[in-house]
């Protein structure tokens, strides 16, 4: 269910989470909170949770996990999410852990220079410190390799990332994501799941035309999303899932299971082994602020969309 | 001669490697439309095994549907003769190229759901509900959603 990156129009080629299960009733973790030392075993599960693998890595290929990801077109040119293993060199061996939150929190990477949105940071920016902290404690222990990361091939001016300040000033909202009062403790971790870790709206809403989310439709669907494929409309409303339980939206983030006996594929498949990771608590979390979403008609496809004018 | 699980699948598998080179254009339609009908009633019984789990269909609902789970499970493969790929027949056909490219990985995956369907007639026969619900869940992760996830695509539309 859950996309990714900022730009639109991504076509990913491998766009797709129990004895961990338990502990990711985490830290209560809807605000920011004091950070403990980090927890590899705790990061475990958000890194599933954040399906770091479903850019990070080359399935198809079937290079070395988390050593640099497939290309992944965009209108702004291709992009290839680089290795994150433990290598000092092509990895984040050298990284320290505050440069490793800084990225997450601000989009900046090792040398402070601005990250593409492709990451996507907008989202992981609203993570708590703690678990922030336990992914980082998680990305040290991934096995090193020493695969070069691609440079991305930006389309003009795109490449020069100084610009970017602009996009993120228009779109960029820096976290951690507070808690919305008046809203149950189990609503509040679902929305940080979703918005935050698992990052939902980046794959599930449509984007305007500078790569931005279209806040108006979130959730509305992606018809360009990863792969190409259409990331499906997760709103409630009648095109979208509306009509589907709690129970039965929990189901699809367990095992992928649709209410019609259908089990997803695509990247959504890789996002559901994330998913599966977490807690039943947690899915559960999810599914209750999912079926919130206010109903909104499903974006219309790009060719829908032109002869509408 | 007794065939093991992944004997059978690769005698599926063989015969299909046959069939594929005398497909006609529209014998292949008609396998494509067949072939989504034969998975809609997967679905079907996927949905009759987790509706017991969820207290909502019988003990003998759900052995129905996992028998012919069992049996479909066999004949997948043979399902899919080259040829009947998204490119060989663009927004008809939603079987990903990388079926045949990647063929090793395509038998294996409907050997593991032949598997998982195999121990789930078990667990429907001996076990709670709730063990079948959990059985379905790897089940349909692994088996259906591990080969949909690689290997299916959306069609436009």
């Amino acid at each position: 269910m859950m996309t990714r990156r900022s730009f639109p129009a991504l076509k990913l080629s491998a766009t797709s989470l129990g004895a961990l299960v338990g502990v990711l009733c985490l830290a209560g973790a809807t605000a920011a909170h004091a950070a403990g030392p980090g927890n590899a075993a705790r990061g475990a599960v958000i890194f599933a949770a954040g399906d770091c693998v479903g850019c990070h890595t080359d399935l198809k290929a079937k290079t070395a996990p988390l050593s640099g990801g497939a290309p992944m077109p965009t209108d702004f040119g291709v992009f290839y999410a680089p290795n994150i293993t433990s290598d000092k060199v092509h990895g984040l061996g050298a990284w320290t852990e505050a440069e490793f939150k800084r990225a997450m929190r601000e989009g900046k990477g090792k040398g402070g220079e601005f990250l593409y949105p492709v990451f996507p940071y907008p989202a992981f920016s609203g993570m708590s410190d703690q678990d922030i902290s336990d992914l980082w404690a998680f990305m040290k222990t991934v096995p090193a390799s020493n695969r070069a990361s691609k440079a991305h091939e930006t389309k003009f001016p795109f490449g020069m990332r100084p610009l970017l300040i602009g996009w993120r000033v228009m779109f960029f909202h820096k976290g951690p994501l507070a808690p919305v009062a008046g809203k149950s403790a189990e609503w509040n971790r679902g929305r940080y799941l979703a918005e935050a870790v698992a990052h939902c709206g980046e794959c599930h809403s449509p984007r305007n035309k500078l790569g931005g989310i279209d806040e108006k439709n979130a959730y509305a669907g992606n018809p360009a999303g990863p792969d190409n494929q259409n990331a499906p409309n997760i709103t409630q409303h009648k095109d979208g899932i509306g009509s589907w339980s709690v129970g039965e939206i929990e189901e699809i983030l367990n095992s992928g299971g649709k209410p019609d006996g259908d089990y997803i594929g695509g990247g959504m498949g890789l996002v559901v082994e994330g998913t599966a990771k977490l807690s039943a608590a947690d899915r559960k979390a999810i599914a209750v602020y999912v079926k919130s979403l206010e109903a909104r008609a499903s974006t219309p496809k790009p060719a829908a969309a032109a002869k509408k004018g | 001669m007794k065939f093991g699980n992944w004997g059978k699948v690769a005698v599926v598998a063989l015969g299909v490697a046959a069939l594929s080179s005398t497909v006609s254009a529209q014998d292949k339609e008609t396998l494509v439309k067949n072939r989504v009908d034969f998975m809609k009633a997967a679905a079907a019984d996927n949905k009759a095994i987790g509706d017991y789990a969820k207290g909502m269909a019988t003990k003998e609902q759900a052995t129905k549907a996992i028998n012919d789970l069992v049996e479909r499970s066999t004949k997948i493969v043979a399902l899919f003769p080259a040829g009947t790929s998204s490119a060989d027949m663009p927004g008809k056909s939603n079987a990903k190229p990388d079926i045949w490219t990647d063929h090793a990985k395509f038998v294996g995956i409907a050997a593991a759901l032949h598997d998982a369907a195999v121990k789930e007639a078990e667990v429907i026969k001996t076990g709670t509900p709730e063990e079948v619900g959990t059985a379905q869940a790897a089940l349909g992760r692994t088996g259906c959603g591990g080969c949909h996830g690689p290997f299916r695509e959306k069609l436009p539309g």
